[in-house]
């Protein structure tokens, strides 16, 4: 065996993590070889000392900063969650609140427009009796009138509300 | 038994290797209690979806090791070494050991300290760091060969 072949395998044959027949070639070839010999020996001491180095113990404050760190974390996310519910229910009031809004002004718009078309249609009776005093009429005036009371109060009652 | 009391009880069992590691692997005191915070932060939050020591005593390395590789990579850092106070049988060739590992390339540092400090075999090394079985023998093997070249003159 020669000994870049050996070098190679070294590592792995001190793990004796190498085959039964590498196994017996490295060691035949280790008995007659000083400079593959001192090279095992020195893998061998590094990994035994590696072996030997003491664990070390971490401070004690280590453990405090820790629970803070954690505390810090579940507290920032119960704030979280709780803005964002706050949040949401903002946005779900506000989206209400809006669509009410729009709603009963949409409702007014419509009894603005009536209004209007009533004072217009009201003019016109009123004329036309002048010209001719007549029963229907004096019917329809009537009915305009009354649905003209009717409107200003729904736009009384929406602005109300 | 809460989940507090079961991360401390994670805590009081790791915290020596995830320090060791931390601390070989980045050679300063500060980095290493940094990352060790890191990791136990992060072993908190996941705590709930580990079940058997095997699986969670990996992946306390895995968050580890891929901590001080990060830290490593995001620094630029060469570590300094500070001494470590602990008594040994042989203090002078146990801290040139320690300087010598410090000057790993971080891939090869990282195999080196799971494999020969900490004990891990290759295949746990392998799941750890997301590598092959060969890989990893194969990175311990040039690990070794490069701390045998920079304690060439105190290996007697």
């Amino acid at each position: 065996m020669r000994c870049e072949e050996v070098s190679e395998n070294l590592s792995s044959y001190i793990d004796g993590e190498v085959k039964d027949k590498m196994e017996k070639n490295i060691s035949a070839h280790l008995k007659k070889c000083e400079r593959c010999k001192k090279e095992a020996y020195e893998l061998r001491l590094i990994k035994t000392e590696a072996r030997s180095l003491s664990p070390i113990e971490p401070p004690d404050w280590i453990w405090s900063n820790i629970k803070n760190t954690i505390w810090r974390q579940r507290l920032f996310k119960r704030v979280f969650a709780i803005a964002s519910a706050a949040c949401l229910a903002i946005v779900i009031v506000g989206s209400l609140f809006f669509i009410r809004t729009s709603q009963k002004r949409a409702k007014t718009d419509i009894a603005f427009e009536r209004l209007k078309t009533l004072d217009e249609a009201i003019e016109e009776c009123r004329e036309s009796l002048r010209v001719n005093p007549n029963a229907r009429v004096r019917k329809t005036l009537y009915n305009m009138y009354k649905e003209q009371v009717e409107t200003i109060n729904l736009i009384c009652s929406e602005g109300r509300e | 038994m809460s989940l507090m009391e079961e991360f401390e009880e994670v805590y009081t069992k790791y915290k020596v290797k995830v320090y060791s590691v931390c601390y070989r692997m980045m050679g300063t005191k500060e980095d290493a209690s940094d990352i060790t915070q890191d990791v136990f932060v992060k072993v908190y939050k996941k705590l709930n979806t580990f079940k058997g020591n095997s699986s969670l005593s990996t992946w306390i390395h895995r968050i580890t090791v891929n901590l001080c590789l990060d830290r490593l990579r995001k620094k630029k850092l060469i570590p300094l070494y500070e001494n470590i106070s602990a008594p040994s049988p042989n203090p002078w060739l146990k801290s040139s050991i320690e300087r010598a590992i410090q000057s790993l390339p971080p891939g090869y540092r990282a195999v080196f300290i799971l494999h020969d400090v900490e004990g891990l075999t290759h295949y746990e090394i392998a799941e750890t760091l997301g590598i092959a079985d060969g890989s990893s023998k194969s990175q311990l093997h040039k690990a070794r060969k490069l701390l045998r070249d920079k304690l060439s003159g105190v290996l007697l």
